[in-house]
C-alpha cells in the first residue's frame, strides 16, 4: 500500500486530507510540523508528501529543504498546500523543493487525482 | 454532526483561547516576536481550516484579522489598545459562530452583516498603514469581487460606455466601480454626498438615481437623502478609500474591466437581415481581415434599425475594431455571435482557459479527463521547475524528485515513454550537472501534446470556494483502517457525551450491586442457606470495591482544572478596568486546582458577577486611592484551593469594602429585618444580608457601596451548583468572598429519614445534627413550635405535615421524644420533626422528569439497593412551603 505523509499543524486540515487520501485506498500518516515529519520519515518510507507552509518548530519551506538535501529522502515528490494564492508564495514553494502547488481548500476530486498520479497509482 | 466539522470547532476554540492569551501577553510585551508569531499562526490556522467549510463570513473575519497581524508582525503597525479591542471582539464573534456551528451546523442569519462590519473595522486599521507607507495594497481580497453589486452597468447609456471604451488605452484595463448609498439621515451628520462624489479623481462616469419612486409631495421630506450614486473611475483604491473615509460603510467598490462595459442593448429584432453579414464576418475573422470586417459592419449598420439589439452589437463591433489597442479577437467573435443569435455570450471566452477549467467530474469518463489534464499540468509545472534557478545544495534533490514525478506521471498522460528512458536521462543530467536533458525531454512531450507554453493554471489560482465537506462525505461512508497505535499520544480528546454515558453506566452499576446484600439476606432468611449468603457477601465485597474504584476513575476523567474558567478573566478585568478608568491588577492563584467539569462550568457565571462587582464597586478610582494612601493600582486576587472534598474559590480585593451600617439600614428599610434585629445584629451578620433577595436590586447600587447587584442571583447560582458562599469585608480595606463547591456533583451523600412510613433522603451537607428532644421541651412561641438547643432558638416543622403524610404518632405523649433533624437551609436553621433516622448512603441523584419535575420540593430521586425509589428533599424549596 502506498503511503502519504500529511504535514500540517491544523488538526482539521490533516483530518480532511487523511479522509481524501484514505478514500482512494492509500495509507495516510500525519505530522504536525516539519520536525515531527522528518522523524517519521526516518522510521518509515513514504511515497508522497503533502506539506503545509505555516507550521511551528519547522515550517514547510525549511522542511522541504531538509528533505531535498537528505540522500535517503530527496527523491520523494512533494505537494505544497498553502492558503496563499500569490505567485510569490508559489515560487517560494518551488524554490524550497515542492513539485506542485495547491491552494487550500482543494477540491477533493482534484486532490485525489493528483495524489493518485504522484504516488504512482494506476489509471 | 460530521466529525470534520466537530474537529474544526474543537481545534479552533483552542486556538482562539491561545490567541486571546497571546493578546494579553502582548500588552505587557508588545515587541515580543515569539508571541506575535504564535498569535499569527493560531489565526492563520483557523483561517486555513475554515476554508474547508461553507462559512465565508467567519473565514472573512479571520482572514482580515490575519492580515492585520501580518502587518503588525512586519513591524509596520503598532497595536493600540483600541485595535486589540477590535481584534478581541472579532475573536469573540468567531467564538460565538463556533457555538452556532456546533448547535445548528450553520452560522446565524445575521453573520454576513456582522462579518462585513468587523471586516471593515479590521481593514480600517490596515488602510491607514497602507496610506502612511504609500504602499499599494496588493491583496485582491480587499476588493469586492466583481458581479454581485455591479448590476447598474446597464444603466449607463451605450454612448457613454462607448466613449469610455474608446478612451481606454487597453481593453484589459480596469476601472473602479463605486456604489454609494448614503444614509437617509446623512445631511444631519454634515455629509454632502454630491460634493463628495464630485471629488472623485479621474472620474469616467457618474450617475444618480432615486432608491424608490419619489414620495407624494405632501409626504416628501427634503431632509432625507433618497438618492444613490454610481461612479466609474480610474483612480486607485487608496484614493477612493481616503475620499470616503467617513462613510466607508455606505460605499462599495469593485474592480471591473473595460471589457465589462461592452455589451449590446435593445430589442432583439429578426435575425434574417443579418444572416449574410454573419456569414461574411465569420469568414473574415478566420482570415483575420479586420479592415474588410469593419466595412461589412458599416454596411450592415446602414440597413439595421438603430434601436435593435443587433444594431447595438454592430456599433460595438465598430468600436472594438477601431480601438487603438488593436482588434480583440474573442470580443469580436462574441459580438458577431450576438448579432447572429441576439444573445451576447457571457464573459470573455478564451479557448486556452477553457481547456484548463476543472469541472466537477460526475462520471468515470470525466474523471479520466480530469486526471489527464492534471497530469499534463504537473508535467508543465516540472518544466517550470527545471528552468528556475536552484541553490547548489538543493540541486540533486530537485533533479531526483522531478525525475520521480515524471516517471509517475507518464502512465497518466498517455505518453509512450518508458521509465528506463527517464532514469537514463537523470544519470545524464547528474553527469552534466545540468537540468537540460530532462528539460528537453519534457519540452518534446508537451509540444507533442500541443501545449508548449507553461502557463498559470486557473485550477489552483482560484480554488472554488465551496464546502466539499458537506453531506457528500456522509452519504458514502468510508471504512477507514484504524490509525496505527502511536506512542506520541498522551492526551485523548473525548466527547463529553461519551463520558456522561460512562458515568450513567457506572451509576447504574452502583445501584445494581446494592441489590447483592439484600439477596444475601434473603438467601439466609428465606432459603436458609448461610453458605450461599456468605459467598454472596464476599462477592459483593469484591464487586463493591471495583465499583468504587471505577466510579473514582470516571470522576477523575471528568476533572478539569479551574483554569478553564479563570483564563477568561484577565481579559474581563482588562476590559472592565479600561472602561471604568481604573487601574487593576489581577492575581490568579491555584488555577491548576481541579474540580468536576460541570462544577467548573457552573463557576463561570457567578465569578464573572463577583469580579465585576469587585472592579466596579470595590476598587476605587486611581485619584481616590492616591488620596487614601493606597497603591494606585488596585488588586483583585482570584484563588482556588482544595479543602477536603470541596473546592474553595476566593475573590478578594483591596478596595472600599462594605459598610455594614449601610447594609443594615437598607435591610431595615426594605423590611428584611425588624427593629429588634437591627439593634442586635452583629456586623458579621449584617454583611451576610447582602445576599438576601430584595436587598440586591439595581437601585441600591449607588448608595450601598455598590455590591448589591446580583448578589442574591450569585448566591442562587452557587447554591444550585451545590455550593455555598460567604463574605468578609473590612470598610476601607477590601472584601473577600469565598465560594465553596463540591469537587464533584456526580455522587451525593444523603441521610435517610422516615416519615409516615415513607423514606426520604436529605443531602448530608445541609444536615447540622440529629437530636432527640423530649416532647415537653418543645415550646410554642408565636404559635410556632420551637426548641432551644445550646442557647439557639430553632424553629420546628413537622415534615409529615408539610409532605401531607399521616404520621404514625398523631397522638404525641408527653414523655415521648421527638426525633429532630436540624438542617441549615442556607438562610436559617430549622428543625424537621421526623419519625426515624436511618443510615446515610451514597447515591447518584437523578433529577425528576416529566410530570414529577413540577414537584420542586424534591431535588431528585435515586434507586436503592432493594429496588425502592428514594426521593431526596430540596430543603430550600421545602422552606418556602412552610
Amino acid at each position: 500500500m502506498k503511503r502519504v505523509l500529511i504535514v500540517d499543524d491544523a488538526v482539521t486540515v490533516r483530518m480532511y486530507h487523511r479522509q481524501q487520501v484514505e478514500e482512494i485506498g492509500l495509507k495516510a500518516e500525519e505530522a504536525a510540523n516539519g520536525v515531527e515529519a522528518l522523524e517519521k520519515m526516518m522510521r518509515d518510507n513514504f511515497d508522497l508528501l503533502l506539506v503545509d507552509v505555516n507550521m511551528p518548530k519547522m515550517d514547510g519551506y525549511r522542511f522541504l529543504k531538509e528533505v531535498r538535501q537528505n540522500p535517503d529522502l530527496m527523491s520523494i515528490p512533494a505537494i505544497m498546500i498553502s492558503t496563499e494564492a500569490g505567485e510569490q508564495d508559489e515560487a517560494q514553494a518551488y524554490e524550497a523543493g515542492a513539485n506542485y502547488y495547491l491552494v487550500k481548500p482543494v477540491q477533493p476530486e482534484v486532490l485525489q487525482s493528483i495524489v493518485n498520479i504522484l504516488v504512482g497509482g494506476t489509471r | 454532526m460530521n466529525t470534520l466539522l466537530q474537529e474544526f470547532i474543537n481545534e479552533s476554540r483552542e486556538l482562539l483561547e491561545e490567541a486571546s492569551q497571546a493578546f494579553l501577553h502582548l500588552e505587557n510585551n508588545p515587541d515580543d516576536l515569539n508571541i506575535l508569531n504564535g498569535l499569527f499562526r493560531a489565526i492563520h490556522t483557523i483561517k486555513g481550516s475554515s476554508g474547508l467549510f461553507d462559512i465565508a463570513p467567519l473565514t472573512n473575519v479571520v482572514h482580515a484579522a490575519e492580515d492585520v497581524l501580518d502587518i503588525v508582525r512586519e513591524g509596520r503597525l503598532k497595536l493600540s489598545p483600541d485595535m486589540v479591542d477590535i481584534l478581541l471582539d472579532s475573536l469573540d464573534q468567531v467564538n460565538t459562530w463556533l457555538d452556532d456551528l456546533e448547535a445548528e451546523e450553520k452560522l446565524s442569519p445575521d453573520a454576513e452583516e456582522i462579518s462585513e462590519e468587523l471586516k471593515t473595522k479590521l481593514r480600517g486599521m490596515i488602510s491607514n498603514v497602507a496610506l502612511e507607507n504609500g504602499q499599494q495594497e496588493t491583496d485582491t481580497g480587499h476588493e469586492a469581487e466583481l458581479g454581485s453589486n455591479i448590476d447598474w452597468l446597464a444603466k449607463i447609456s451605450e454612448e457613454e460606455r462607448q466613449l469610455i471604451v474608446r478612451q481606454a488605452q487597453n481593453l484589459n484595463d480596469t476601472l473602479l466601480a463605486i456604489t454609494y448609498i448614503p444614509d437617509e439621515q446623512c445631511f444631519f451628520n454634515g455629509d454632502d454626498p454630491l460634493y463628495t462624489m464630485r471629488q472623485i479623481p479621474e472620474l469616467c462616469w457618474f450617475g444618480i438615481e432615486t432608491r424608490e419612486p419619489w414620495p407624494d409631495i405632501n409626504e416628501f421630506d427634503p431632509f432625507t437623502c433618497l438618492v444613490q450614486f454610481y461612479a466609474l473611475t480610474k483612480a486607485s483604491l487608496e484614493e477612493i478609500k481616503e475620499l470616503f473615509t467617513y462613510v466607508e460603510e455606505e460605499v462599495q467598490q469593485a474592480r471591473i474591466s473595460i471589457q465589462d462595459l461592452i455589451f449590446p442593448q435593445g430589442e432583439v429584432g429578426d435575425n434574417e437581415p443579418f444572416g449574410l453579414f454573419v456569414q461574411d464576418a465569420t469568414q473574415l475573422i478566420d482570415n483575420k481581415d479586420w479592415s474588410s470586417l469593419l466595412k461589412a459592419v458599416d454596411v450592415a449598420l446602414e440597413v439595421a434599425g438603430p434601436d435593435l439589439f443587433q444594431a447595438s452589437a454592430l456599433r460595438w463591433l465598430k468600436v472594438v475594431l477601431e480601438h487603438p489597442s488593436g482588434p480583440n479577437e474573442s470580443l469580436i467573435k462574441n459580438l458577431v455571435q450576438a448579432v447572429a443569435t441576439g444573445i451576447m455570450p457571457e464573459g470573455e471566452v478564451v479557448e486556452e482557459q477553457e481547456e484548463n477549467k476543472v469541472d466537477y467530474p460526475q462520471e468515470e469518463g470525466q474523471k479520466d479527463e480530469l486526471t489527464t489534464k492534471l497530469a499534463l499540468d504537473i508535467l508543465r509545472t516540472q518544466q517550470k521547475l527545471l528552468q528556475l534557478p536552484c541553490p547548489p545544495e538543493l540541486w540533486t534533490g530537485r533533479l531526483l524528485s522531478i525525475g520521480e514525478v515524471l516517471k509517475r506521471c507518464l502512465p497518466f498522460s498517455a505518453i509512450e515513454k518508458s521509465t528506463e528512458e527517464i532514469s537514463a536521462l537523470i544519470d545524464k543530467a547528474q553527469k552534466e550537472k545540468s537540468f537540460s536533458p530532462l528539460l528537453t525531454f519534457i519540452n518534446d512531450i508537451l509540444s507533442s501534446k500541443g501545449s508548449t507554453e507553461p502557463e498559470p493554471e486557473p485550477i489552483r489560482k482560484e480554488p472554488e470556494k465551496q464546502a466539499p465537506v458537506q453531506q457528500e462525505t456522509e452519504k458514502k461512508p468510508v471504512v477507514k483502517p484504524s490509525p496505527p497505535v502511536k506512542q506520541t499520544i498522551k492526551v485523548l480528546k473525548v466527547d463529553q457525551k461519551r463520558i456522561d454515558v460512562l458515568m450513567d453506566l457506572v451509576s447504574e452499576l452502583v445501584v445494581a450491586k446494592n441489590s447483592l446484600p439484600f439477596l444475601a439476606k434473603r438467601a439466609e432468611e428465606v432459603f436458609q442457606s448461610r453458605e450461599l449468603a456468605k459467598e454472596l457477601k464476599t462477592q459483593y465485597g469484591a464487586i463493591n470495591r471495583i465499583c468504587e474504584e471505577l466510579q473514582t476513575a470516571v470522576m477523575q476523567v471528568r476533572m478539569v482544572p479551574v483554569s478553564h474558567v479563570f483564563q477568561r478573566f484577565p481579559r474581563l478585568v482588562r476590559d472592565l478596568s479600561r472602561k471604568l478608568g481604573k487601574k487593576v491588577r489581577l492575581i490568579i492563584e491555584g488555577e491548576e486546582t481541579e474540580a468536576d467539569k460541570n462544577v467548573v462550568e457552573d463557576l463561570a457565571e457567578p465569578l464573572v458577577h463577583l469580579l465585576r462587582n469587585s472592579i466596579d464597586h470595590g476598587i476605587e478610582p486611581p485619584e481616590e486611592r492616591e488620596a487614601l494612601g493606597k497603591p494606585i493600582e488596585g488588586e483583585v486576587r482570584l484563588r482556588a484551593i482544595h479543602l477536603e472534598d470541596q473546592v474553595v474559590i476566593e475573590i478578594s480585593d483591596d478596595g472600599r469594602g462594605i459598610d455594614p451600617e449601610i447594609v443594615k439600614r437598607k435591610a431595615y428599610e426594605k423590611g428584611l429585618i425588624d427593629e429588634e434585629k437591627l439593634d442586635q445584629i452583629t456586623e458579621e451578620e449584617a454583611l451576610q444580608l447582602i445576599f438576601a433577595p430584595g436587598l440586591s436590586t439595581a437601585e441600591q447600587v449607588s448608595d450601598v457601596s455598590g455590591r448589591g447587584v446580583g448578589m442574591d442571583a450569585v448566591r442562587t447560582m452557587v447554591e444550585n451548583a451545590g455550593g455555598s458562599i460567604s463574605i468578609k469585608s473590612e470598610k476601607g480595606r477590601g472584601t473577600v468572598i469565598s465560594l465553596s463547591l463540591p469537587l464533584t456533583m456526580a455522587v451525593t451523600r444523603v441521610l435517610m429519614i422516615e416519615v409516615g412510613g415513607e423514606i426520604f433522603g436529605v443531602p448530608i451537607e445541609s444536615v447540622m445534627e440529629t437530636v432527640r428532644v423530649p416532647a415537653n421541651d418543645i415550646h410554642l412561641i408565636k404559635n410556632k413550635e420551637t426548641v432551644i438547643l445550646r442557647n439557639r432558638l430553632i424553629p420546628l416543622c413537622r415534615l409529615g405535615d408539610v409532605l401531607q403524610l399521616s404520621t404514625q404518632e398523631n397522638a404525641r405523649k408527653e414523655t415521648e421524644e421527638e426525633a429532630i433533624l436540624v438542617v441549615n437551609t442556607g438562610r436559617e436553621e430549622l428543625g424537621l420533626i421526623v419519625d426515624k433516622f436511618h443510615e446515610g448512603v451514597d447515591i447518584i441523584l437523578k433529577p425528576l422528569e416529566g410530570l414529577m419535575a413540577k414537584f420542586r420540593i424534591y431535588a431528585g430521586a435515586t434507586l436503592l439497593g432493594d429496588g425502592r425509589v428514594l426521593l431526596v428533599l430540596n430543603l430550600k424549596e421545602l422552606v418556602k412551603c412552610l
